[in-house]
């Protein structure tokens, strides 16, 4: 007997060809200008009337002409790349924006189209990959990984399983089942893994961050101390880091180390507000009322600012930058 | 690795499209009956008496299964409570109701109270006494608010409050309205307590959500599919924790790991909370914002503890907010409190993290003399334990003392520290049950119904007894309040919890007496020296062998329950008392020679006396 999993009860069923034309659809859609504005103004360029009319041959046609006489065009660019995208010649769209943001690095347009179009090309390669190689270990990683970006961890974790049976030595996997089995808090599963992936790569920033935060979570904070502190070595600049080395070393009553890790999170990620909550209380500890007042004070504005969720957003933030995962 | 989350949105598009069906999956941990314990007390387990005993007449109810708004998913307290004062414990059982019912197109179902028979079972007097409340019933809290010796009841509902006088003859007024303390709103948790020490009873009362029926946010699509124009309300990740999803207007619904669940409490306003002062003349005034303690940024309120957590005498004030960071307040001593929530370090959890508090227990689980807090939370992170440090500081030893990773797929509500095998150490008890049905279609490693908790204190480090527990703890249920006290005087203490949508669970401890000694404390303060006569807020240090324990008469706590007035100690192999110590409410400390073990005994104030306890002894106290 079998149950169904949620994409099957409640999920969307829409397949990867499916989406791809809803994708190309979309990267057509928004029109450049009004239709009342088309055809009442002259100043509209050609290209835009032709784009708005859904006539992308001619579209493309006008504006790299216009890009032969205004080879800065960005918006003519843009008609080019978004032409190409809706007519499914992806790659080309991808050259195209890419070349509209060699125009204009900060264009948010070709920004945005650049996301999406990266994201339908990933997917295309995803869909080769799963023709090509379905139980290959690639495949079930990138399994895993959706199913992970879907909350659906049971089922994320058996494909990364089955990848690392297929790949053993795989820190990159290890890593992934670690950060998996953290974020579910399976602390002792995930230092499993962690551990196993030390003994591959044991000057990994994500291997000593996961293991220092996974014991820091058991509250076996002499250990997780040992390993934030070599993470911190590897990369000073992870405010996740400071943030997790801090909270064990104020467990252990270190309050002064702690204050020195704490402050070196906030330095780095200013909106870390958990950091100037342990900060006050650090100072607290230590006595130093005044200090530990102004931190909490802190930590309120940045709740009443950035709202309830903002907390751990804002170390997920941090800790994506710096390249671990978020600690629970 | 660091560019994994670069690709999600694709990820999300392309995982999509698989459909997968997996073998079927083993129970999850939170409905599969767990294997014999060898940490467990041996030949102490529960046992589910909640038809023999009588009391399964009565089916509490919550709105629809479906479990569409948040008013239908807290669920209801209990309380065990010797109304008639005949040395028994009665049990009164909040109910829920409909918004047929709130609308006046149905009739409100009614609460129970149940008188014990004195031999296991119970009868039920609910009409005679007229508790019958007939409102949407959340909490009780019981005290003596008018000194006359009679346990008088506060029922806290969505709309106005009741408070029950007790006439002493068996039969009880609600003057909530006349007391001045009715409080229209969403009320919660609840409990009484002399915070200005004038010997008289006041009332905290929290505030859950400002909910207007009228307006209620949206409800998820039906089964049979989406209503026209609904659309998702956020296609961001699922909020984490709290008593529900995230609302926002406009949204067509709220979700939980991307599906559609009911709204709340997040995105919903708060209500703000309630502090009544007794003015002695059967009438309260409230105080909240010259106290200190109104909840201006409208926290979601749940359970309630006034306990002296600085040991200075005067009663201070917790509140477990859900989805918010905890209230803890100190009792200045001169009418109001300061709001030390952050300081102290029992607002958050260590990472400085909000959890989705509910239920709140509070006991001197490792002997050191300091009252501990336990915080139950929702599922998918652990419920916590707050060690009191001393100095007005408290640690978060969730993982570090044995509570922490057993917790994590358990949706927590009402919790008790209790001794249940009478080692002399505070064993934990934790009601669960999760708040959308829809978590039995998914592989979430939870279930809808869930088993009890019971983690048994081994040294000052807990470990959960699984299935050595009985039966009675490991049936999957949707338990929402929790209350103990030994209900049948047996000398061990047994459990009456609330199901939602369901009978309550009694659950009787078997073999708990006799697996050590114990002493049953009912104390009786006297108003005159400014102590409530049922001496809520007195404390008591009970010392055997070398060993102190602390206990307390306690009104409120759990989750929108009332555990028993009376302070029982485990002694273990102990078979004399060597010193026992009271530190009457707001007033001094006294030892008095205890005269035998295995016994309840009365402790009276005012005559300075202790006293074998009469069981029977008719409807006066005094």
């Amino acid at each position: 007997m079998t149950k169904p999993t949620a994409a099957c009860l409640g999920g969307p069923r829409v397949s990867p060809g499916h989406a791809r034309i809803a994708l190309t659809a979309f990267l057509a859609l928004g029109s450049l200008t009004t239709a009342w504005e088309a055809e009442t103004r002259q100043d509209v360029p050609e290209y835009a009337r032709a784009f708005d009319r859904g006539d992308f041959p001619k579209a493309i046609a006008f504006a790299k002409e216009q890009l032969k006489v205004r080879s800065t065009d960005v918006a003519a660019q843009l008609v080019v790349a978004r032409g190409e995208a809706a007519l499914g010649r992806f790659d080309a769209a991808y050259d195209g924006f890419r070349e509209a943001l060699r125009m204009d690095q900060k264009s948010p347009d070709a920004l945005y189209y650049l996301g999406i179009t990266a994201g339908v090309l990933a997917q295309m390669e995803y869909e080769r990959l799963f023709a090509l190689a379905p139980g290959s270990p690639r495949a079930h990683q990138l399994l895993g990984e959706s199913y992970e970006a879907q909350s659906r961890t049971a089922e994320a974790q058996a494909e990364y399983e089955a990848a690392l049976a297929e790949n053993p030595k795989s820190v990159e996997l290890l890593v992934a089942l670690g950060d998996l089995t953290r974020r579910n808090a399976d602390y002792d599963q995930a230092i499993v893994y962690f551990e196993r992936a030390a003994a591959l790569a044991p000057r990994s920033y994500d291997v000593l961050y996961g293991l220092g935060v996974s014991h820091g979570r058991k509250q076996e904070h002499a250990r997780a101390i040992e390993y934030l502190r070599a993470a911190v070595r590897l990369d000073p600049a992870s405010a996740a880091a400071h943030f997790a080395l801090g909270s064990s070393l104020l467990q252990t009553g270190q309050a002064q180390s702690a204050v020195v890790e704490f402050e070196a999170a906030t330095a780095q990620e200013p909106q870390m507000r958990q950091a100037y909550y342990l900060l006050g209380r650090a100072y607290k500890t230590l006595g130093r009322s005044p200090a530990s007042e102004a931190a909490f004070a802190k930590f309120q504005e940045l709740v009443k600012k950035d709202g309830p969720d903002a907390g751990q957003s804002a170390i997920d933030a941090s800790s994506a930058a710096a390249g671990g995962p978020e600690p629970r | 690795m660091r560019n994994r989350r670069a690709a999600g949105w694709a990820l999300s598009v392309f995982g999509a499209s698989v459909c997968l069906w997996a073998a079927e999956q083993a129970p999850p941990p939170t409905a599969g009956v767990t294997g014999p314990v060898a940490a467990a007390a041996p030949g102490v387990s529960f046992t589910d008496v909640t038809r023999a005993a009588g009391v399964a007449s009565f089916r509490q109810i919550s709105g629809t299964a479906a479990k569409d708004y948040i008013l239908e998913a807290t669920g209801s307290g209990v309380a065990l409570v010797d109304y008639d004062n005949d040395g028994w414990l009665d049990a009164y059982l909040v109910n829920g109701s409909t918004f047929a019912a709130l609308r006046g197109q149905d009739e409100a179902p009614s609460a129970a109270l149940f008188r014990n028979n004195r031999d296991g079972t119970f009868t039920d007097v609910t009409a005679v006494a007229g508790v019958a409340n007939r409102r949407w019933g959340q909490g009780v809290c019981v005290g003596d608010f008018d000194n006359d010796g009679w346990p008088d009841v506060y029922v806290t509902n969505f709309g106005a409050n009741r408070l029950y006088h007790n006439d002493g003859h068996g039969g009880f007024t609600d003057v909530a309205e006349t007391a001045g303390v009715a409080a229209p709103g969403w009320s919660t948790g609840c409990a009484f307590g002399d915070y200005d020490g004038d010997g008289r009873l006041d009332l905290f009362v929290a505030g859950y959500v400002a909910l207007d029926i009228e307006r209620l946010p949206p409800a998820p699509p039906t089964a049979a599919g989406r209503r026209v124009g609904d659309k998702a309300a956020s296609s961001s990740e699922p909020v984490r924790g709290g008593m529900g999803a995230a609302y926002r207007p406009g949204a067509a619904y709220c979700e939980y790991r991307g599906q559609p669940v009911m709204c709340g409490p997040r995105g919903l306003k708060g209500a703000g909370d309630h502090l009544f002062r007794n003015n002695g003349d059967g009438t309260f005034t409230e105080v909240s914002e010259k106290a200190g303690v109104a909840d201006p940024s409208g926290l979601y309120g749940f359970g309630v503890a006034f306990f002296d957590f600085d040991d200075d005498g005067r009663l201070d004030l917790f509140v477990a907010n859900d989805s918010g960071p905890n209230y803890l307040y100190r009792n200045r001593g001169d009418g109001t409190f300061q709001d030390v929530s952050l300081a102290s370090g029992a607002a958050l959890n260590e990472l400085g993290l909000e959890q989705a508090h509910m239920g709140v227990a509070v006991g001197d689980y490792d002997r050191d003399g300091r009252d501990d807090l336990h915080v139950t939370n929702f599922a998918d992170d652990t419920n916590i334990l707050y060690h009191n440090d001393g100095g007005g500081l408290f640690s978060d030893v969730t993982f570090a003392s044995g509570v922490g990773q057993t917790s994590i797929p358990f949706l927590g509500w009402g919790t008790n520290f209790l001794d249940y095998d009478n080692d002399g150490w505070l064993d934990l008890f934790v009601a669960n049950g999760h708040v959308y049905p829809l978590v039995d279609r998914f592989n979430w490693n939870t279930s809808y119904r869930q088993r009890a908790l019971l983690f048994r204190n081994v040294k000052g480090k807990f470990v959960e007894i699984g299935g050595s527990g009985g039966l009675g703890l490991n049936t999957p249920r949707t338990l929402r309040g929790s209350a103990v006290g030994d209900f049948d005087n047996d000398g061990d203490i047994d459990v009456l919890a609330s199901g939602i949508d369901d009978v309550p669970a009694f659950l009787r401890n078997d073999g708990g007496s006799r697996a050590g000694h114990w002493i049953n404390l009912r104390l009786v303060g006297d108003p005159a020296r400014k102590c409530p006569r049922d001496a809520i807020g007195s404390v008591v240090f009970c010392t055997t062998n070398g060993v102190r324990q602390r206990g307390e008469v306690a009104s409120g706590r759990s989750q929108l329950s009332q555990s028993d007035l009376r302070v029982h100690f485990g002694l273990g192999a102990a078979t004399r008392v060597d010193r026992l110590e009271v530190r009457w409410a707001n007033g001094p400390t006294v030892a008095y020679d205890v005269p035998a073990v295995d016994t309840a005994l009365t402790l009276d104030q005012a005559r300075g006396v202790v006293e074998r306890e009469s069981r029977g002894r008719g409807p006066n106290p005094r």
